[in-house]
């Protein structure tokens, strides 16, 4: 009772300072669309024997003759009863198209996390414990390909090794085998939701299409949490804690694991929790080139048609994602750090 | 605790390795009678009538809806087939006549169409669809240059005859009803999804298809794939090969590239001419460069705006300019060039074809002396990012190539979505694009581009003599009299130069070796009605 309810008032807090922060988000993006300079009826009449008259038509019909303040609360008021507008390019609903594609992007997102998460920490750490040895090495040389590659040419690479050399991997063509029938849309995830329908091979080929695009966004996003790692570790291993408990004669393993890591650990997960916002929102290149069907590539396709609503939605969405990453984070430090609980 | 066991899993990284490689499911449906299709954009609307549908969404229209008569082909040299855009056939039409003096179309309907829910299809439900088309704006605009405009024009005479009336014979009647704008829709299936604030029932059709065409939607999602099966009580024309067609959007060029080379795809779509080349040397798929004849690659000049609204000051940049690199440097040589022609009288009356500029450095500075900027001048080049895999490499080359006679131009990069407007608003002094027309004769493609006040005249072009011309030739009856007047019309474009047509990009298709009797249209989409696999081809 007594350590469930300071949790729980964190969370309410939380979540209403998150309300201004996402009208912000919502006021912000609606100027940003109305200056951006492209004309959406102008992009629609696009072809042939489309004159001023059809232009005027078009804009009338989505409402952009309107003066702006009308506009805006028009957009608000929809927004407060859930719809997200309608986009043109995909001519479905924008809220419908987020939710069709944000397991996509998170399944993702969260797959190529867990992989940065895993080699950074163990590169990191590998590095801390020999600087200067060849381990040191191949973690720096790791961190400088990661960050010297742009994603486009990484995956492009992995795609010309893996699929079209090596033919390990299915084609990197979306999330799923097109003959095959997808799983029922539990929760999205498809390595969920093909385990929940008992479905093994279309788990693995769920896997194998993850697999590419998650490795090409781990690489690049490797190397500050390398960095941070070894940093952090290096500094903490020299600390006299850490060398009081190597004169005591604890284990090696012990030392570092438990005291070295734990101590480390709060730059470690700053930079997780940056990183995985950067992930969120800088995906879109490896998802137009794994032909991902995620809200990056979504909403990059929305801007350059001037297609208003699903930017607009899109920069909610992420706003909203980006808050609940903060929170967990700052949740996270409390239990790693018990000095920063108080201080809410 | 749950920290250690965290860090733990460190050592399974090797799971990275293995092996996932495409499962045998995969190849379980028969190959033969299956196409897939990967494309950069995808279709966006079911609705042949509808605002702002996309390009792809044309190839949905065709493969799903019929039209009362379509294009016939011709089969070119390397196997494939191109629309043929002055013969047609009929598709819901068994046959068509016309009256002597070309103002009334009788068209007889086929017994046994049917709608993909079984309904027959009816003059009734054709008069319908032309109504609906005539009605709304997108399908109303094309529609009228070929004469049709009014629900009034149309008239059932029976179940299964159609009459159309025109005000005065029109040589681009046939070929808008040819178009997926005219395609027929089920009348009776739409109406029940009308409502009154929207009669024609578009918020409907715009995620239903209502057709009776060749193929149905199996699924559609949108943005990412759309799954078509084959309507197999088709009765416009031979029942089609290919029973299952998936049409998959691959943004990027090279993975849609390595998905044809490994044999995961059919056919791949809107590949940049260096991906071409590369299969061809490769060897593995069939590429082909089909000649496209109503799109032009140009660059065009504000001519109501100094310093281009001197001919001499235009007629000097179409001396300066590096053709044979440009076409070299930018389209890799695919295409027809349209520079470097004869001059004089024009042999043809086709448009476009090659104008009599080539690059002749003295002459350009010449002019430019005439023109009073013997010093040269500077001004802004601008070209869409959305362009850039050709308008990058041309906009540098040009820039190279007319410092050389004092021009100095700065490069402005634009954001596609930008690119519309600043077209529209007249602002761009100076630019690089692409554009097509929907059709080929000349007198059309010379009032899309050359007169108006809209985005396609992109020269700002206003010439009395030039738009007299095209009135003439509108409706001129007599070929050689139509032929003068439009080799008049073309002289005027290559003395004036509102823009330079630089050359005439290609169709690439690139295809498993084994599919067969691709056939090119306007649009540049799969009508997976033709496609033929393996060795069931009738070649």
């Amino acid at each position: 009772m007594l350590t469930v309810l300071p949790v729980l008032t964190v969370l309410l807090r939380r979540a209403l300072q998150a309300v201004p922060v996402l009208l912000g988000a919502a006021l912000f993006t609606f100027v940003l669309t109305r200056v951006l300079p492209g004309d959406p009826a102008a992009f629609l009449a696009s072809g042939p024997g489309a004159g001023p008259e059809a232009i005027e038509a078009i804009r009338h019909q989505l409402g952009l003759d309107r003066p702006l303040h009308e506009q805006l609360g028009r957009y608000l008021l929809d927004l407060a009863r859930g719809d997200w507008g309608q986009s043109f390019i995909t001519g479905q609903p924008v809220l419908s198209d987020l939710m069709l594609r944000l397991p996509a992007s998170l399944e993702l997102t969260l797959l190529a996390f867990g992989l940065t998460l895993l080699l950074g920490l163990a590169l990191g750490t590998a590095a801390a414990l020999g600087p200067g040895t060849w381990r040191d090495h191949l973690c720096r040389a790791c961190c400088s390909v990661g960050s010297c590659l742009p994603a486009f040419v990484g995956g492009l690479c992995l795609i010309q090794l893996f699929y079209v050399q090596l033919g390990w991997v299915p084609e990197p063509i979306g999330r799923f085998d097109m003959v095959l029938v997808p799983p029922p849309p539990y929760t999205g995830f498809l390595l969920i939701d093909t385990l929940l329908a008992g479905d093994l091979t279309g788990w693995r080929v769920a896997a194998g299409h993850l697999l590419l695009p998650a490795l090409a966004m781990a690489l690049f996003s490797l190397a500050p949490l390398a960095r941070v790692t070894r940093a952090s570790l290096l500094t903490v291993l020299g600390s006299e804690p850490l060398r009081t408990a190597t004169a005591l004669g604890l284990p090696r393993r012990q030392i570092v694991l438990h005291y070295a890591l734990h101590n480390a650990l709060l730059p470690i997960i700053t930079t997780l929790g940056l990183v995985f916002s950067y992930m969120l929102g800088a995906n879109v290149v490896v998802e137009k080139l794994f032909a991902w069907p995620g809200i990056g590539s979504y909403a990059l396709d929305a801007l350059m048609a001037s297609d208003h609503a699903p930017v607009q939605g899109f920069v909610l969405l992420v706003a909203a994602l980006f808050v609940a990453v903060n929170l967990g984070i700052d949740l996270l430090y409390g239990v790693v750090d018990p000095r920063t609980r108080h201080l809410r | 605790m749950q920290r250690r066991s965290f860090l733990h899993t460190g050592g399974s990284a090797g799971l990275l390795m293995t092996s996932l490689a495409t499962s045998p499911l995969a190849l379980a449906q028969s190959r033969t009678d299956s196409v897939r299709v990967l494309a950069e954009g995808t279709p966006n609307s079911r609705d042949p009538h509808g605002e702002g549908v996309s390009r792809e969404s044309l190839g949905t229209f065709t493969n799903v809806y019929d039209r009362l008569i379509q294009f016939e082909r011709t089969r070119l040299p390397s196997g494939v087939y191109r629309y043929d855009h002055t013969r047609f056939r009929g598709e819901l039409a068994e046959s068509w006549s016309s009256s002597a003096d070309g103002r009334v179309l009788t068209f007889k309907l086929r017994h046994d169409a049917q709608f993909h829910d079984g309904t027959p299809v009816t003059a009734e439900a054709v008069k319908w669809s032309l109504d609906r088309a005539v009605s709304l704006p997108a399908s109303k605009r094309q529609l009228a240059t070929g004469s049709l405009t009014q629900p009034a024009q149309f008239t059932v005479l029976d179940p299964h005859t159609l009459r159309i009336t025109l005000e005065r014979a029109d040589r681009y009647t046939l070929p808008n009803l040819a178009l997926t704008f005219a395609s027929v829709l089920n009348a009776d299936l739409v109406r029940k999804h009308a409502t009154a604030a929207d009669p024609w029932g578009t918020e409907w059709v715009k995620n239903n298809a209502a057709g009776g065409g060749a193929y149905q939607i199996e699924s559609w999602t949108p943005g990412q794939q759309i799954v078509y099966a084959r309507f197999d009580k088709w009765k416009s024309g031979a029942l089609p090969q290919i029973r299952r067609a998936v049409f998959q959007v691959v943004p990027a060029a090279a993975t849609r590239s390595a998905a044809l080379q490994r044999g995961d795809a059919d056919i791949a779509l809107q590949l940049p001419p260096r991906e071409i080349d590369t299969l061809v040397e490769q060897g593995k798929v069939f590429a082909t460069s089909i000649p496209v004849t109503n799109t032009f690659r140009f660059v065009a000049f504000n001519t109501r705006a100094k310093p281009f609204d001197d001919v001499r000051v235009r007629q000097a940049v179409a001396y300066a300019l590096p053709y044979t690199n440009l076409f070299r440097g930018a389209s890799l040589g695919h295409g027809a060039a349209l520079f470097g022609g004869p001059g004089g009288e024009p042999k043809q009356a086709h448009f476009p074809q090659p104008y009599p500029y080539d690059t002749q450095l003295q002459k350009a500075r010449q002019l430019l002396a005439e023109a009073g900027l013997a010093q040269g001048f500077k001004t802004s080049f601008s070209y869409s990012v959305g362009d850039a895999t050709i308008s990058e490499p041309a906009a540098l080359l040009i820039q190279e190539a007319l410092a050389k006679v004092g021009i100095e131009i700065s490069i402005e990069k634009v954001p596609a979505a930008q690119w519309g407007t600043l077209q529209t608003e007249k602002k761009l002094p100076f630019f690089i694009d692409t554009s097509s027309a929907w059709f080929n004769e000349p007198d059309y493609f010379f009032r899309i581009f050359f007169q108006g006040d809209w985005r396609w005249n992109f020269g700002s072009f206003d010439n009395a003599e030039l738009t007299r011309l095209l009135e003439q030739a509108r409706w001129e009856t007599s070929q050689p009299k139509y032929d003068a007047l439009i080799k008049r019309a073309i002289q005027i474009a290559w003395r004036e130069l509102p823009i330079l047509p630089l050359w005439l990009p290609s169709f690439e298709l690139a295809s498993a070796p084994d599919l067969k009797d691709f056939t090119y249209y306007i649009h540049g989409q799969v009508d997976f009605r033709t496609l033929v696999r393996g060795n069931g081809g009738k070649n």
